[in-house]
């Protein structure tokens, strides 16, 4: 029986080698680099946008406690008491029924009952924060991807 | 590679399997072990803060659009107790801006920080006119501590003192329509330990329309879970306030109103006094005058202002005998059955037996021959005991039934009453009820109920439901309220007589009520008052009920005076109220004197 023995026709060079590790060891550590470094641009921005976004429910809040007490105070300095006194110190009096002169405005359908409404279509504003953010991967690669090609 | 080498090598490469499949394992039991729940729920439990969110309370505006009820910015004063250093400093700052005792507030500022007592709550609804200057001695004492005369030395400051702004009920009008509107109670504490703080709201809508319609006002809230990682970027829903209500009473005429009704239940001396002021064509409330009435933004004052809660709203929660007023609905009726006409003739002999009882008339006197308008304008008791007996129990019950006599209105205001009314399916009744319920004694109404019954009248004979709700604003669209009709009781033709008899009735005997220019159709009433030991002497309701114009009624007013010491009578006390009511009302609706409108109309 013949012995095989197989032998490499050549070597490479011990620096060579050591080059070859060093490379994919450099390689490895700046991919993990880079992937850290995409992580905590993230995940920094995401911190960010929430703190941003807790200041700005807070100045939400705020705005609506402002418009509120604004409407109070008007509502007050308008107010039938304070509208009477106003009235009193500008000389002006009550008039009797006798006193009145009465015509006929043709249209004039009288005073109208308040309409408070603003006339706008829907009060309720979409959602500030798209789904994509709060989505997990495999949602948003289905509404993206899944869904719209079967026409969902 | 040498054997031992190999041996080591394998042995190591064992070992570290081994651990990494035990690590794999032990990750497996953690997952699927019945403690992880637990576990994972302890992880949840920091991770997250629940907090409900409450959307802001609706506000109330009259028809015209005028705001009577309104959300106002106030603060809630708190210690951080790991914060505070200078204790006397925040003690006395509170005492002379909000008026806190010294002491008290020293004690409680000084209490030592502990897991169980972080935070401790000092006052609350502060107005933003103290939080700012409170916020301004933050700012002073914040710039001494840079000044180098204080670099040896603490300075003064407020360290700990924490400032939280929330929404609280605000009455721009102060007292007016406050029994129409009710009250709004917010209270709101902060769970004290620092491992578990966050805001309970306890508030609830009392009395009127705050009551009636507390879960329209108050919307919808929502329990979130907030993530304490901002990196868990969640947006905290948005939420609609609640509707807002407008109301069918005008701010000026209920201001009128009241103005009149208060003077009178001065000048009369009586322990109170309720005014109504309905449109009998669509059962709306314009006004509803009470006297006393509380100021809302006062409401812990309650107590001291009434003895009962039914005293809040009188016109709908308190039931009295009505007396003579009643006389309308007994004369409707009988009209309407046609078992008597105006012209019929009763001749008076000043009594009336009855199932052993006697009735007399309220002056005792027999008043001879009288048409059915001489009874109501003398307002006889005898002459309607026998309108009653003419009709029978079974057809004046019945009538009673259709003008909801015994029955609530269904108003839209908390805590309406009614009185049971007995009837001859009871076995407590008897022949004199049919007699004194003929002339509103032995029965029991709210002024509302009555009000209701009688604008049947003045409303061709309808009734409509009394309502106070015109239109609701909710996500930016406005809904109408559509006048309902609570029933029909007699014919247009009967109320259109009557009408015309109690007119004439007041002009005849030339009555307090009647308004120059104005032809006004109304009854007095004059009513003992029951007690445990029989009627009282010398002690009444006095109650005026008119509408206006006759020919074409835009107003309906009831007037009640609870106990009246200046007169007893309800010609003298009453009815000077529904004429000055009136004189208001012709001015503020706009209603043309009558022949201003003829002319008018031509």
């Amino acid at each position: 029986m013949i012995k095989k023995n197989w032998t490499q026709a050549y070597k490479i060079v011990p620096w060579r080698g050591q080059l070859q590790w060093l490379g994919i060891m450099a390689a490895a550590l700046l991919t993990i680099i880079l992937i850290a470094s995409i992580y905590l641009s993230i995940s920094s921005q995401a911190g960010i946008a929430g703190r941003g976004l807790q200041v700005q429910q807070r100045e939400k809040s705020d705005t609506i406690e402002s418009i509120a007490q604004l409407e109070t105070d008007l509502a007050r300095v308008t107010s039938s008491t304070e509208m009477r006194q106003r009235a009193k110190k500008l000389g002006f009096a009550s008039i009797a029924p006798q006193d009145f002169t009465y015509i006929i405005v043709p249209g004039y359908a009288g005073r109208p009952s308040a309409d408070l409404s603003p006339h706008t279509a829907d009060m309720v504003p979409p959602p500030i924060i798209k789904t994509a953010y709060t989505q997990s991967i495999w949602d948003w690669m289905y509404s993206s991807f899944v869904q719209p090609a079967y026409g969902e | 590679m040498t054997l031992p080498h190999y041996r080591r090598y394998l042995a190591i490469g064992i070992i570290l399997t081994l651990a990494g499949v035990l690590i794999f394992a032990q990750m497996i039991h953690i997952q699927t072990s019945a403690k992880a729940e637990i576990v994972t729920d302890y992880g949840e439990t920091w991770s997250y803060v629940p907090m409900t969110i409450f959307p802001e309370r609706g506000k109330i505006f009259d028809r015209q659009g005028n705001l009577l009820v309104g959300n106002q910015k106030l603060y809630e004063i708190g210690i951080n107790l790991v914060d505070v250093d200078d204790p006397e400093t925040i003690a006395r700052v509170l005492e002379s801006v909000v008026g806190l005792n010294y002491e008290d507030t020293l004690e409680k500022v000084k209490t030592k920080a502990s897991a169980d007592a972080a935070y401790v709550v000092l006052t609350d609804f502060i107005p933003a006119s103290q939080a700012g200057q409170i916020l301004d001695l933050m700012d002073t004492y914040s710039d001494m501590a840079k000044d180098p005369k204080y670099a040896n030395q603490p300075a003064p400051n407020l360290d700990g003192v924490l400032l939280t702004p929330h929404l609280q009920r605000s009455y721009p009008e102060g007292s007016l329509a406050s029994n129409i509107l009710g009250f709004y109670t917010l209270q709101i504490s902060q769970t004290s330990t620092t491992a578990d703080r966050h805001e309970i709201r306890v508030g609830n809508g009392y009395y009127g329309v705050e009551q009636n319609y507390n879960d329209l006002l108050a919307g919808n809230p929502i329990d979130i879970r907030a993530p304490v990682n901002p990196n868990l970027v969640d947006e905290i829903p948005d939420l609609p306030p609640g509707s807002d209500l407008v109301l069918t009473i005008d701010r000026e005429i209920q201001s009128s109103m009241e103005t009149v009704l208060d003077k009178h239940v001065k000048s009369s001396g009586a322990e109170s006094g309720t005014l109504i002021v309905l449109n009998p064509e669509t059962g709306e409330v314009l006004a509803m005058a009470n006297s006393p009435r509380l100021d809302p933004s006062h409401y812990w004052d309650q107590d001291k202002k009434f003895l009962s809660s039914v005293n809040y709203n009188r016109a709908v929660s308190s039931t009295y005998e009505p007396g003579s007023i009643f006389k309308v609905i007994t004369m409707a009726s009988a009209l309407d059955a046609g078992v008597v006409t105006p012209d019929t003739i009763f001749r008076d002999t000043g009594v009336w037996e009855v199932g052993g009882y006697t009735i007399y008339n309220w002056d005792g006197n027999a008043w001879g021959d009288q048409t059915m308008v001489g009874c109501m304008q003398h307002s006889l008791n005898v002459c309607l005991s026998w309108v009653a007996s003419q009709l029978g129990p079974k057809a004046f019950y019945e009538y009673l039934n259709r003008f909801g006599i015994g029955h609530t209105t269904g108003i839209d205001l908390a805590n309406e009453a009614t009185f049971p009314l007995r009837t001859p399916e009871d076995g407590v009744w008897s022949d004199v009820d049919l007699a004194t319920h003929s002339f509103g004694q032995g029965l029991a109404v709210t002024p509302i109920q009555l009000a209701s019954a009688i604008s049947a009248v003045a409303n061709d004979g309808v009734i409509m439901a009394p309502h106070v709700l015109k239109s609701m604003v909710s996500n930016g669209r406005q809904y109408n309220t559509t006048p309902q009709v609570l029933s029909n009781p007699i014919s247009a033709e009967t109320a259109h007589t009557l009408t015309d008899m109690l007119a004439i009735s007041l002009e005849s005997e030339s009555s307090d009520a009647l308004v120059e220019g104005y032809r006004v159709a109304g009854k007095t009433g004059t009513a003992e008052i029951p007690t445990e030991y029989g009627y009282s002497l010398g002690v009444t309701n006095a109650s005026f009920v008119g509408w206006g114009p006759v020919d074409d009624p835009k107003f309906l007013v009831y007037v009640w005076l609870e106990k009246p010491s200046a007169s007893i009578w309800g010609s003298v006390i009453a009815a000077p109220v529904f004429r000055d009511a009136v004189k208001e009302l012709v001015v503020l609706m706009n209603i043309p004197p009558d022949d201003v409108r003829a002319n008018l109309v031509k």
